[in-house]
């Protein structure tokens, strides 16, 4: 079956549709052509704001090949740049670091500031001369890469054709208005990383739904039963699933997080947990959130970086470190699952398998949105 | 030995041990002592040059003068 109707067969109502094929998720020239479609085309995660915590922080990202930097500009604004100097593109930021005054690149001195603009060139115009007429500066700013904080995490969309991040997540942001507020990044016992041996995607449909819980999470079945859990779609944007049994966290002495102020009282037992596409994956609870942001590395690996964000500043440091434990221990309980699926994608015969009507149509959201995205980016590149 | 020409030397020491320790607050202070002990104007808009470069980078309180010096002399707007 040609290419074109095997992803038809993708976008067919979930009860006939099959899932999106082997070379999705094995093939180095699909990957490349996602890369481009629906992570450069669209708002990706990239890292979260909490990275760079005060003015003038400045961190590398390779972001699939593209080499940028995040930044707290004087203005205490996050900004995403291309890391090039706009005179013979050396890397001007090769690591961490704290930027005093001007980003100086390491080769010939260009000097930026934090917010991107062309300050020196010296010696441009010979020695001692830092001008020259076919120099100028206000055409020379450092590339910027339209970025958006929400939710704690720094989204960019790399091809500038997206739009605004408020009008393509308007409606996740409509549903979440309660959670949209200062969010505090719980630290060092806030974040890990997990490194999964499979294709981004998958991780992103195992996050969906709630039909796998049961059996890779049975600790969480003690209290939140699948019939607890529904459904939620949002066609083109993102899918997820919801509890309305969410539990808290307490410590030995009762004590658990502060609530988020002026929540609806939905949020008193209820939790969700959507992805939002491409590549981050957000949960909201009454006392805290987390984001994770998949970075894709190559068809078959992916790094899950986790971060969780509380209503507060001051929150117990041992209660923190029990939650990270404990979604730690249920993202990692995914991980076997979400690889033994990596490599039933090897398997010749495997069809991108059947869906179940009812319990996977969060995921079979999310492959319809990758199937009509990777068909409309062919046909515009036809 | 001539006097003028040793502090030169000495200067010069200076500015690679600076630059060795990545001291960037005494760089372009002695860049600019350079600039201002140079004979003329050329030689001493180049040191000046690196001392407002590196002025700018760490936030030097006397980057704006440095600014002034070159902008004096065409060298900078």
């Amino acid at each position: 079956m040609e290419k074109r109707a095997i992803l038809n067969r993708v976008c067919l109502p979930v009860e006939d549709a099959n899932g999106l094929p082997n070379e999705h998720y094995t093939c180095p020239s699909v990957f490349k052509e996602e890369k481009d479609i629906l992570l450069f085309n669209k708002w990706s995660g990239l890292a979260v704001a909490a990275e760079i915590p005060s003015v003038g922080n400045a961190v590398p990202i390779n972001f699939q090949g593209t080499p940028l930097f995040i930044v707290r500009t004087k203005e205490n604004r996050v900004r995403v740049f291309q890391n090039t100097c706009r005179h013979r593109g050396m890397i001007l930021i090769e690591q961490a670091k704290s930027i005093k005054g001007a980003i100086r690149c390491p080769y010939h001195s260009w000097c930026y500031s934090t917010d991107g603009h062309l300050i020196s060139t010296p010696h441009v115009g010979g020695p001692g001369r830092n001008l020259h007429g076919s120099i100028d500066r206000s055409n020379l700013g450092l590339t910027e890469i339209r970025s958006h904080v929400w939710m704690g995490v720094i989204w960019i969309n790399l091809s500038d054709t997206a739009p605004n991040f408020e009008d393509s997540m308007k409606d996740l942001i409509d549903r979440w208005a309660d959670f949209d507020r200062p969010l505090f990044h719980g630290g060092s016992e806030s974040s890990f990383t997990i490194e999964v041996a499979a294709n981004w995607k998958l991780a992103v449909e195992n996050y969906c739904e709630s039909y796998h819980l049961p059996w890779v999470h049975p600790g969480l079945n003690t209290y939140s039963r699948l019939e607890d859990h529904y459904h939620i779609e949002h066609k083109n944007i993102f899918s997820g699933q919801g509890t309305k049994v969410y539990k808290q966290l307490e410590d030995k002495e009762g004590n658990s997080f502060p609530d988020f102020p002026n929540l609806n009282d939905k949020w008193d037992t209820a939790a969700e947990y959507i992805a939002v596409y491409p590549n981050v994956l957000l949960g909201v609870h009454r006392d805290h959130t987390f984001a994770i942001i998949l970075i894709p590395d190559g068809p078959e690996k992916t790094y899950e970086h986790v971060h969780l964000f509380y209503s507060c500043k001051n929150t117990s440091k041992q209660l923190r470190r029990e939650n990270m434990k404990l979604w730690k221990n249920v993202f990692e309980e995914d991980v076997p699952v979400v690889q033994g699926m990596q490599k039933g994608r090897h398997a010749v015969k495997f069809d991108g398998g059947r869906f179940s009507p009812v319990m996977d149509s969060p995921t079979h959201c999310f492959h319809y949105w990758v199937a009509s995205e990777i068909q409309n980016g062919r046909k515009q590149k036809d | 030995m001539d006097a003028n020409k040793k502090t030169e030397t000495n200067l010069e020491v200076e500015i690679l041990v600076a630059h060795q320790n990545n001291d960037g607050l005494k760089l372009a202070e002695l860049y600019a002592e350079a600039a201002y002990n140079s004979s003329n104007s050329d030689k001493a808009c180049f040191f000046m040059v690196n001392a407002y470069t590196i002025a700018l980078e760490n936030r030097h309180p006397d980057t704006l003068s440095f600014f002034q010096f070159l902008k004096k002399y065409d060298r900078e707007s």
